[in-house]
């Protein structure tokens, strides 16, 4: 993400009460970088699932370790970055389920594939990286 | 969730949920929801005063839904809130859930 500008980042415990806070700072980017209100709730809930999935998932078992998310500006829209060094998931565990099947789980990544423009997941010993990319919706200018 | 509470008003439970629900908060909603469907009531679940709900408070209303059917109990969200509609419509539940402006539109039970 050598191009583009570093508009956050921030380090946090795997816990969900870090949650509500990781919020507030996504809403007020999203607003900066001129997405809509309802776009903007839409990146907030997209960019929350990704930091919820990594809470849930890769410190499972263990002591909640550190999480860094990073965002970035592009031309169009905004970039993001997750790294945590617990437990990388397969790519396939990363696939939404059917809707058609009425159960609890498996939301998040439904969430996050409706919303977002690009996602790629790059599990590594070295931290595992989810990035992700939304773009304003057209009629939408900075 | 900044609070939760429980009311009995015309056979119904109504269970209340405000602020955002959340991985954190939606461990309660889904405690109170479930509480109340184990008890044999029929269940109300008031969203007008949610600001947020991400997948795992969306997950308490669902496992709701499966119990009160499983149960043969009534089930029922109130006054959604725009934003509860929007994440509810995303995933594709605005249609599933029996969806009703206040508990005065609810069928008598």
């Amino acid at each position: 993400m050598n191009e583009a500008t570093r508009l956050l980042r921030i380090e946090f415990d795997a816990l969900p009460e870090r949650l509500q806070l990781l919020r507030c700072l996504l809403r007020d980017l999203a607003a900066g970088a001129g997405f809509a209100p309802e776009q903007r709730d839409a990146v907030v809930l997209a960019v929350n699932e990704a930091c919820a999935n990594v809470i849930q998932h890769a410190y499972a078992g263990r002591e909640p370790g550190p999480v860094v998310l990073e965002a970035y500006a592009l031309e169009a829209g905004l970039a993001f970055e997750l790294t945590d060094w617990g437990q990388g998931v397969a790519i396939e565990q990363l696939q939404p389920r059917p809707l058609e099947q009425l159960r609890p789980g498996g939301l998040g990544m439904h969430f996050m594939q409706c919303v977002l423009d690009g996602m790629e997941y790059r599990p590594s010993p070295e931290g595992n990286r989810m990035c992700m990319r939304v773009y304003r919706e057209c009629g939408q200018e900075r | 969730m900044t609070h939760a509470e429980v009311n009995l008003d015309k056979g119904y439970a109504v269970v209340s949920l405000q602020g955002e629900i959340d991985l954190y908060s939606s461990p309660q909603a889904r405690e109170l929801i479930l509480g109340c469907l184990e008890e044999g009531k029929p269940t109300l679940v008031d969203l007008s005063a949610v600001s947020y709900i991400d997948s795992s408070g969306v997950a308490s209303l669902v496992e709701g839904l499966q119990k009160a059917r499983a149960n043969g109990l009534a089930f029922a969200l109130i006054g959604v809130s725009e934003a509860a509609m929007n994440v509810l419509r995303l995933a594709r539940l605005d249609t599933v859930f029996s969806i009703y402006s206040g508990i005065d539109a609810c069928p008598a039970v």
